[in-house]
């Protein structure tokens, strides 16, 4: 049972969802339907385990090579294959159907692009072709926040670049973790950003994608107002920034290993402060 | 470092760059870019009084 959670990547799946929820909070006024919030959390937690299950599945030739994938589920033979893409199939067609019955063809079509996003343009269209699948696979993360905001209104610009906010946090997560674990993605072949350019290239980008995004969620929490929000995301900017300067100054794995874990819990904060922080 | 601090300081002035609304009127009439709930600078209504203090 273990494993089958495994495939679904639950951390993946909490923060998209919540990207989702986010969304819909801030988009409906700070006053949520709650049944809305469920069929959000449900739909969130069918259709990205479904794409989560199927990028585990085609990838299992390459987690096998690396060595912090080589223990997950498939490429150690504790699911069988036929058995991973059964269960993206039924969650992936739960997920989207749930979402066009419960919530509407627009979150619904949403949800579709998320899971297109990663499932096809990232795992099978350019995860093993381009250095450029981060940042196309990237979209995932503004449709998740978008499925959330178009529940409660139309799309509109502010929505979009609200959703950017989730988008920009995705290069320099990744990246950092593909800098932390170099070898092992050239070991598989697999082109990310640090393995096709320069060591020293390679961490400027990542450090300047996530000042950027930090910035960029700065301004965003300057935009919004209200000054919990501001003072609470001037921690955060400082924590990236802290980061990337360690990063960038040590040059280690460690340090990119910590910019890794940090960003999730910053973008995670950010987004429970737009449902909240008055 | 040298490099570094241009391009991060380049790349942190672009990601403050859509929230400012830039002063665009189309046959005198004000065309809105940057929604007004999250226009940083700018955003005036067309009479001249701030969106965001309205």
């Amino acid at each position: 049972m273990k494993d089958y959670l495994i495939l679904l990547k639950p951390r993946i799946i909490w923060l998209l969802t919540l990207a989702s929820v986010a969304g819909y909070v801030y988009a409906s006024g700070r006053n949520p339907d709650p049944g809305v919030l469920a069929a959000l959390l449900l739909t969130g937690v069918l259709s990205t385990g479904g794409a989560a299950a199927f990028n585990h599945y085609w990838e299992r030739d390459i987690d096998a090579l690396m060595t912090r994938t080589a223990s997950r589920p498939l490429p150690a033979g504790r699911i069988k294959p036929r058995n991973a893409l059964a269960l993206f199939l039924a969650l992936s067609a739960a997920g989207l159907a749930l979402a066009f019955t419960l919530l509407g063809p627009l979150p619904a079509a949403m949800v579709a692009l998320g899971w297109f996003a990663y499932a096809v343009v990232y795992t099978v269209l350019l995860k093993r072709r381009s250095w450029l699948n981060v940042l196309l696979g990237g979209v995932a993360g503004n449709a998740a926040f978008l499925t959330g905001y178009v529940a409660a209104k139309p799309l509109d610009a502010t929505g979009i670049l609200l959703s950017f906010v989730v988008y920009l946090w995705i290069p320099a997560h990744i990246w950092s973790l593909a800098y932390a674990r170099r070898d092992d993605y050239r070991k598989a072949g697999v082109p990310m950003l640090p393995v096709v350019v320069s060591e020293k290239t390679a961490l400027a980008v990542i450090a300047v994608l996530n000042i950027a995004a930090a910035v960029y969620m700065a301004a965003l929490a300057v935009a919004l107002g209200g000054t919990y929000l501001v003072a609470v995301v001037a921690l955060l900017v400082a924590a990236a920034i802290y980061t990337s300067a360690k990063a960038l100054r040590a040059r280690d794995e460690r340090s990119f290993w910590l910019m890794f874990k940090a960003s999730s819990p910053i973008l995670a904060v950010f987004l429970i402060l737009l449902m909240v922080a008055p | 470092m040298r490099t570094f601090l241009p391009v991060a300081a380049i790349a942190a002035a672009l990601a403050v760059l859509p929230f400012f609304q830039p002063p665009v009127a189309v046959s005198r009439a004000y065309v809105e870019v940057v929604p007004p709930d999250l226009a940083i600078v700018g955003s005036p209504s067309p009479t001249g009084a701030s969106e965001r203090s309205a």
